[in-house]
């Protein structure tokens, strides 16, 4: 199956239908001819030079049926085509002129070489062009085939049975029943005026030629061979030439249909090209946008599109900017000649009226704008002055006019209709075009500031402490989640001048980049005064001091730090304006078990030290084992439901106590990814709008040796 | 985001802002040009009416931060009026009280500006 289908590819036979059946009617004839010339006596040159050439002349064509079928569309197609009849008519008169020139050379008309020629001509003709012209795709071609077959019967009959009736006679039936159908079937070939006008000339000069040699043939059989057949031959060798006389009258027939269809429609073909031109044109257009991605480049070759297709001498574009005056973007302009493009300036410069084309066609968006232009002065032709038609093609996109199309030409028949439809047509794939580029651009542009954020974030990111110290029997954890790529909130440890360790949890006002650039500078001023600082008063008066006139009043800072002074077995926090503070004691009774501190200090940059210091109001707080603090920024405790509002201060505390109190023993970085999980769920959808961070300390149960003295302080509290 | 409106009650010499729905970072741009407008106008003597504000967050707060120097430098103030227990205790956290002039109604900050009271509570 499979081989036998390659087969048939590689000999490019049709696979079923007319096409197919013609081949092998051709095929039985070509054998059936070779036998019959081989068994003649005198076989000369010219017999055997026939029947070569042949199958030589026969393969090729016969490839050409590769597509059964199909109407040429493409110009592709068109081309092979044309290509294909001139084949068939080179190869026939070839072998005509061949065979006439040994035959004539030998013995005058020698039969058997007239025979190959009589065989030969049709058969070449029927096989290149029976797919589009003879064997037609309708249910007349049935119609047709079916006189052609009964035409046949009737010459067998003719030379068979009834050898008395005269070979014209039976020729004429054989035109009256063949000719009309075939000539009007070919009368309706559509195709033909899809074709471009060259090969439409192409085409009428050989159907022409057709007809020419048909009737030539006909005149040839007519005069001589007839007679000549009458007396001499046999019936076969009749009905042979018979069946050669039925070619001629369907060549005949089609070409002539072929040739008045093809000059019928000569008068539209300026029209069909330009429509060609359009199509091509857009769809290069389609071809450039995807694969031109910068837009100058881009614009330069539409530019030259619109030149082509409306056969101007010049043609450059105006983008709007903003409503203001037009102004050149990148593209250079199109110019026929290169001295041409003297001439812009001179064009746009003329007036109609007391404004300029462009002024007075400025709220246009669809229509083309036409205007004669006179004497422009070309350094080209220093005494003559040149004039023509401009074009002025609005470009659109959704009724706002973005630029305009210029177009400038000498040719005395300017802009008509169809030009007109054509620019406008290409001037609208400009718009689309250009808007594709503008919004390429753009996300291009959005790609590059998201990858700066991705690069910002992680920066900042950087900035929190990557590891928290383990001290003193306590654990520390921590998470910070910006709401936009990055964010106002920070959290560190720091060491105080005893060697103490802080942490602390700090929130820019506001969000976004803003704030994260203040917070960077809240970690150098933090930075700044690790192990310099005695205490946490001092410390937050300390940045205070740093931030307060420095920074934008409206980024105020706030944070809390608690110092652990395990010596004492206890915790000091103060609050610069954060959010409260939370101790939960993960060991004692519900009532006791979690508590707020509020210590008394205002927020960070938004008073002269003197009044800041003042507020500031640590409190001192036991740290037993299994107590835990929570700091955490606002983010959190002000998490918004999508319906029952804020989490709040109480609602946080409540949250962050029910996870801990579930499995105290827990690792301080699950717990937080615990609490942070249930404050999304708490959340649902809605999106978190503020950054959030949580910070744990948890004072460790098992003590560590060497603070054993601790231990049994601990055990009496 | 976008439930916030402002409205300002024209009454020389004294004009009072009043805050209706969320002021957060989405909306405190609005509330900063309404009081940049106020001040280049030299409406100076400005209450900020908070019965109806629902939510305020650290970017609201910091437009407050942001004009409060301006504003007094004009011989003026702007007075904190009508919060609900809930907005109060956001100030109070970050120790405005310490800062601005709060009062428990419009009326009362009106009366104070007409007696001459410029000065902030600190």
């Amino acid at each position: 199956m499979e081989q036998s289908f390659e087969k048939s590819k590689i000999w490019g036979l049709p696979e079923k239908g007319p096409a197919r059946r013609l081949l092998e009617i051709g095929a039985i004839w070509l054998i059936g001819s070779m036998l019959w010339i081989f068994f003649q006596e005198n076989r000369s040159l010219g017999e055997i030079l026939g029947v070569l050439l042949l199958p030589a002349i026969l393969i090729p064509l016969a490839r050409l049926l590769l597509h059964p079928g199909s109407l040429p569309s493409t110009p592709e197609e068109q081309r092979e085509l044309v290509s294909s009849t001139i084949i068939s008519y080179v190869s026939t008169f070839g072998v005509v002129l061949l065979a006439l020139l040994i035959s004539g050379g030998q013995a005058g008309w020698n039969p058997a070489s007239m025979t190959i020629l009589m065989i030969s001509l049709p058969l070449l003709y029927l096989l290149t062009l029976q797919n589009r012209v003879v064997h037609l795709k309708s249910g007349s071609s049935g119609v047709a085939w079916f006189l052609i077959r009964g035409t046949i019967v009737l010459f067998l009959v003719s030379v068979f049975v009834r050898s008395d009736v005269p070979p014209e006679m039976v020729i004429s039936i054989g035109f009256l029943l063949n000719g009309p159908p075939i000539f009007f079937r070919s009368l309706r070939n559509e195709w033909v005026v899809r074709l471009e006008r060259g090969a439409k000339y192409r085409l009428l000069g050989l159907s022409f030629l057709g007809v020419l040699t048909s009737i030539g043939w006909l005149i040839l059989l007519e005069s001589q061979l007839f007679s000549w057949a009458s007396d001499r031959n046999s019936p076969a060798e009749n009905f042979l030439l018979l069946m050669a006389a039925l070619s001629i009258i369907l060549i005949l027939s089609a070409q002539s249909g072929l040739f008045f269809r093809t000059l019928a429609t000569l008068p539209t073909a300026r029209m069909i090209d330009r429509r060609q031109q359009e199509i091509r044109s857009i769809s290069d257009i389609g071809v450039m946008m995807a694969g031109e991605f910068d837009r100058d480049a881009l614009l330069e070759k539409l530019i030259g599109t619109a030149a082509h297709v409306s056969t101007s001498e010049l043609a450059w574009l105006r983008l709007a900017s903003g409503g203001h005056a037009d102004h050149t973007e990148g593209a250079p302009p199109y110019a026929k000649r290169p001295e041409l493009a003297e001439l812009i300036g001179q064009i746009e410069r003329i007036t109609v009226g007391d404004r300029t084309p462009l002024q007075e066609t400025a709220q246009v968006v669809e229509e083309v704008s036409l205007y004669e232009v006179r004497g422009l002065q070309s350094t080209e032709l220093p005494d003559d002055s040149l004039a023509g038609m401009v074009a002025l093609v609005p470009l659109a996109i959704a009724s706002d006019r973005i630029g305009t199309l210029w177009l400038y030409t000498s040719d005395d028949r300017g802009y008509d209709q169809d030009d007109r439809r054509v620019l406008e047509t290409v001037a609208a794939q400009i718009s689309v075009t250009l808007e594709h580029a503008d919004l390429l651009e753009r996300s291009l542009e959005r790609e590059r500031l998201q990858n700066e954020m991705e690069i910002a974030r992680e920066a900042q990111q950087r900035l929190l402490p990557s590891r928290l110290p383990e001290v003193d029997g306590c654990t520390i954890a921590a998470t910070s989640r910006p709401a936009l790529m990055v964010g106002g909130d920070y959290y560190d440890t720091i060491t105080f001048e005893d060697g103490s360790t802080g942490v602390l949890v700090a929130d820019v006002a506001g969000k976004g980049a803003g704030a994260a650039l203040y917070m960077s500078m809240v970690k150098g001023v933090v930075r700044g005064l690790n192990g310099r600082t005695p205490d946490c008063a001092t410390f937050l008066g300390d940045i205070n001091r740093s931030l307060y006139r420095h920074i934008d009043p409206r980024f105020f800072v706030t944070m809390t730090v608690a110092r652990i002074l395990p010596d004492q077995g206890m915790v000091e926090i103060a609050r610069a304006g954060h959010t409260p503070a939370l101790v939960v004691e993960t060991e004692a009774t519900d009532e006791e078990r979690m508590t707020l501190l509020t210590p008394r200090g205002m927020g960070l940059a938004l008073g002269p030290p003197s009044l800041f210091n003042a507020t500031i109001a640590p409190i001192f707080r036991p740290m037993r084992a299994g107590t835990v603090i929570a700091l955490f920024s606002d983010g959190l405790s002000e998490a918004r439901g999508p319906e029952r509002g804020d989490l709040g201060d109480d609602g946080c505390a409540r949250l962050i106590a029910e996870v801990l109190g579930s499995a105290p023993e827990r690792d301080l970085s699950d717990i937080i990814e615990e609490i942070i999980r249930k404050v999304s769920t708490f959340s649902g959808d809605a999106p978190q709008h503020d950054d959030i961070t949580l910070l744990l300390i948890r004072r460790e149960a098992t003590p560590e040796p060497s603070h054993e003295q601790h231990t049994s302080e601990e055990s009496t509290l | 985001m976008s439930d916030f409106t402002i409205e300002v009650q024209e009454q020389p010499p004294v004009w009072t802002i009043a805050l209706n729905g969320y002021l957060d970072a989405h909306t405190a741009p609005r509330l900063e040009e309404t009081f940049q407008e106020m001040i280049e106008a030299d409406k100076t003597n400005l209450v900020v009416d908070f019965a109806d504000l629902e939510y305020i967050s650290s970017a609201g707060l910091g437009v407050f931060m942001a004009f409060i120097e301006d504003v007094r430098e004009r011989e003026g103030d702007i007075k904190l009026a009508a919060m609900t227990p809930k907005v109060f205790n956001v100030f109070d956290l970050l120790g405005f009280p310490m800062l601005y002039d709060f009062c428990d109604s419009t009326n009362e900050a009106r009366e104070k500006f007409i007696a001459g009271d410029t000065q902030g509570a600190a």
